[in-house]
């Protein structure tokens, strides 16, 4: 028997709620989002700690537990957001002739392109979960998202995100359990970046700083270039600054991010001591930097929780399919 | 010099140690099945901090890592569909929690079968005795072992006790009986929610009226009326002056010298709205030397009465909020400590989070609050309340206090400091006979009826018993079963 199905009474009425989940680098989100005039609204929320990634699956669980505690009305429609865990991503820019430039790019053409580019793209054992073109070239005209255009070159950044087996069996599991219709399981910080992205902030590091571990979001030239999780956070803060030297070293000189972008994965994590150990680094001696780069710990979206940024950003997701 | 780490380690310590170590040639040896160096930025930091502190380090039994950057092989500008398929990442990676599925029913071996050629040479006279010697052993057991069963109910008058008696509670403390102290843990949990309620305040709002007067000085003095001077109109509505003007004096008796300026009701509302001709005295002046009068009518005086939001409301919505969480909160941390007591009082909530859609004031038909509390919670061991309250009361000899069917109660009457608090502890004590019903079992195995019914009059607290022997021709011969898994012992109240 399910004791979650007392917990999760299907629901009657049509209701335009989603589920977001979110598994943070310390602690799960559960939260109950809804269509708003200019971005989602947050519902109701429940969140659980954890302290290994093994207990994760029991955090969801809990996390939803305290959801429906106080809304008893779980939707079934969900997006799941991912942090940390064994995780590799890529960007692969796929350029191709296409054979009639003077018919509109249409979804298929860029599933075909994105099923290539994920075929090609092996790292066993871990499996691909996620992938999307991030950004576009259509005879050298930037965009977001190519379709609807002609042109004949094109180039297609493919965003893919692997995880391993195990990880993603875990994930499974969860939506059986939670009989969930999740529509994407996404990298939470791939889902920051788009709402980054939107504020014309092309060349970045987004820092999600935890309380034993971090995760960067590399931005270069208007699209997520790699998403890098460590194990340091604020309880190792005197190291920090090491990690994120480690992730920027791996961008060329001239393509290293001006701007630093901090958010915390949990309420209680002090940005601003992060922003003053980050602005103390030897930014010159260590790599190469003319300037110190600009470092902000400002919430994005003035009126949200800086720590539910990743929710929000997922969110957004789920509505814009 | 090796430094060598568990799967367990945090990456902040292992560079703690890095950094303490007084040799400069170090090999860091961590186990393979660790995640810490599946990640290879976490290797690219140990690196990086090891040369920083003047460090060299050598990496052993560590996992290969997945790559942390590289294009896979993609060229910017080639066409993808050309490109075979590509291996970026090689090496194993450590799993995560790997469930084992060693089963010792999966374990086969090869059997050996004896030879038994040398059973053909027994007689078979010595097989008949052999076997009739068997099958009057297993007769035996069968009638003295495995077929007789034996039921006895032990009956006792059942009792109740009630006691209370003051506990001191110690988070992270001891148990310890001579104090009446006992040891407690706290739970946290968190809850929020959204409430919305109607806004019931009630403000006025409107304009004043407006208009202009000219001011009449028949006295023989030069008069200056100062911005704010007040002029009142015959029916006592009053009105500021909005500039200050100067009149100069008049020629002489039957003359006046005048002077217009605008004035504003000092109250919002309709009745500023004069009509024209109004007189009105000005300031202190006698009327008779300065009076004033509108030669059109005053307009623009309105009022009316909205809805905003209270103090009250926003107070009633907090306080029913608040109630509903830490209900919430409540309900769910005994749900989850069922086992446990969590004393009356014993639930502490703090507002975390709170936040209001509309301030004190301003116009709303409705004001919502989203409100996130934190509920702390004392959880104290049953059986910790329970054998302090034990000793509080005397129990008759051969009675026990039944912990299952005993109730328990725990009210919060103090908090000493952070971590003590003084509680009131009650028991609804029931108590049973003290019989181990195990011990009682052996004695009775292999007794006849009538030493087992002198053993059963000896027993403390009972007040009678049945004896029942099946099957029921086993009552004949008086013996109780050998076994004791054949002799069922039970204790019931007598009714």
């Amino acid at each position: 028997m399910n004791p979650f199905k007392k917990l999760l009474p299907h629901s009657k009425g049509k209701s335009n709620n989603f589920l977001v989940v979110e598994i943070g680098l310390g602690r799960v989100t559960a939260a109950i989002y809804k269509a708003g005039d200019s971005r989602p609204v947050q519902v109701v929320a429940g969140r659980k700690n954890f302290s290994t990634y093994e207990n994760i699956f029991e955090a969801c669980l809990q996390a939803i537990d305290a959801l429906a505690a106080i809304n008893e009305n779980i939707p079934r429609k969900a997006i799941l957001g991912v942090s940390d865990g064994i995780m590799r991503t890529t960007t692969t820019v796929a350029s191709y002739s296409r054979p009639n430039p003077s018919e509109a790019v249409d979804t298929q053409e860029v599933e075909k392109v994105l099923e290539q580019i994920a075929a090609a793209t092996k790292a066993e054992p871990l499996k691909v979960f996620f992938s999307t073109v991030a950004s576009a070239k259509i005879d050298e005209a930037s965009v977001t998202n190519p379709v609807g255009l002609k042109g004949e070159k094109a180039s297609l950044a493919c965003f893919v995100a692997f995880k391993a087996p195990e990880e993603l069996a875990v994930f499974d599991k969860l939506i059986e359990e939670l009989e969930l219709s999740v529509n994407k399981v996404v990298p939470t910080s791939f889902a920051v970046s788009r709402l980054v992205l939107k504020k014309n902030l092309n060349d970045a590091l987004l820092l999600r700083v935890g309380k034993e571990k971090s995760e960067g979001a590399l931005l270069s030239e208007g699209h997520i270039y790699e998403i890098l999780p460590f194990d340091l956070g604020v309880s190792g803060l005197s190291y920090l600054s090491i990690g994120v030297e480690a992730i920027i070293s791996l961008l060329e000189k001239e393509k290293r991010p001006q701007t630093i972008w901090l958010y915390p994965d949990e309420d209680d994590v002090d940005l601003k001591l992060v922003a003053e150990k980050l602005s103390a680094f030897p930014w010159q001696e260590k790599l190469s930097y003319q300037e110190v780069p600009q470092i902000v710990s400002e919430a994005l979206e003035s009126d949200v929780a800086e720590a539910d940024i990743g929710i929000l950003a997922l969110a957004n997701e789920f509505l814009e399919g | 010099m090796k430094l060598e780490f568990g799967a367990e380690t945090k990456l902040n310590e292992i560079l703690e140690k890095i950094q303490s170590s007084t040799e400069s040639r170090l090999d860091v040896e961590i186990p393979q099945d660790s995640l810490l160096l599946a990640n290879s930025v976490n290797k690219e930091i140990i690196k990086r901090f090891a040369m920083d502190v003047g460090k060299e380090v050598n990496f052993t039994s560590i996992p290969a890592e997945i790559p942390i950057s590289d294009e896979l092989g993609f060229v910017e500008g080639q066409d993808v569909a050309t490109l075979d398929s590509q291996s970026p990442a090689e090496a194993p990676l450590p799993q995560i929690a790997p469930q084992e599925e060693v089963a010792e029913g999966k374990k086969f071996v090869a059997l050996k079968i004896p030879n038994l050629t040398g059973l053909r040479k027994i007689p078979k006279l010595w097989w008949a005795t052999g076997g009739v010697v068997a099958t009057l052993v297993a007769a035996f057991f069968i009638f003295a072992w495995w077929l007789p069963a034996a039921e006895v109910v032990l009956t006792y008058e059942g009792q109740t006790k009630d006691s209370s008696s003051e506990i001191e509670v110690i988070v992270g403390g001891a148990f310890d009986e001579s104090k009446k102290q006992i040891p407690a843990t706290t739970e946290e949990l968190i809850k929020n929610d959204l409430a919305t309620a109607k806004a019931t305040g009630k403000k006025n709002v409107g304009n004043p009226a407006k208009g202009r007067i000219t001011v009449y000085n028949y006295s023989e003095s030069d008069r200056v009326f100062t911005k704010g001077t007040i002029v009142t109109s015959t029916k006592g509505v009053t009105f500021t002056l909005d500039d200050e003007r100067s009149a100069t004096a008049s020629a002489g008796f039957g003359t006046f010298t005048q002077v217009g300026v605008n004035v504003t009701a000092t109250k919002s509302g309709p009745e500023g709205n004069l009509p024209a001709q109004t007189n009105f005295t000005v300031g202190s002046a006698s009327p008779g030397e300065v009076y004033a009068k509108n030669d059109t009518p005053f307009t623009g005086g309105s009022i009316k009465t909205i809805t905003v939001v209270s103090e009250a409301d926003r107070k009633s919505l907090k306080t029913d909020l608040v109630k509903k969480l830490t209900e919430a909160a409540t309900e769910e941390i005994r749900t989850n400590n069922a086992s446990a007591i969590i004393p009356e009082d014993g639930v502490e909530i703090s507002v975390s989070k709170e936040t209001y859609d509309a301030e004190i004031g301003q116009e709303a038909s409705e004001v919502s609050l989203s409100l996130e509390v934190t509920a702390k919670a004392i959880v104290l061991k049953a059986e910790d309340l329970i054998a302090i309250l034990t000793k509080t009361m005397t129990i008759p000899a051969g009675f026990r206090v039944s912990e299952s069917e005993s109730t328990t109660s725990a009210t919060l009457t103090k908090k000493t400091t952070d971590s003590n608090y003084q509680l009131q502890g009650k028991i609804g004590a029931v108590l049973v006979p003290d019989v181990d019903l195990n011990e009682v079992k052996k004695n009775l195995s292999a007794k006849t009826t009538g030493a087992a019914k002198s053993y059963l009059d000896s027993l403390e607290g009972i007040k009678g018993y049945t004896i029942k022997l099946k099957p029921s021709f086993y009552s004949g011969i008086g013996w109780l079963p050998f076994s004791t898994s054949k002799i069922d012992v039970r204790l019931e109240k007598e009714e």
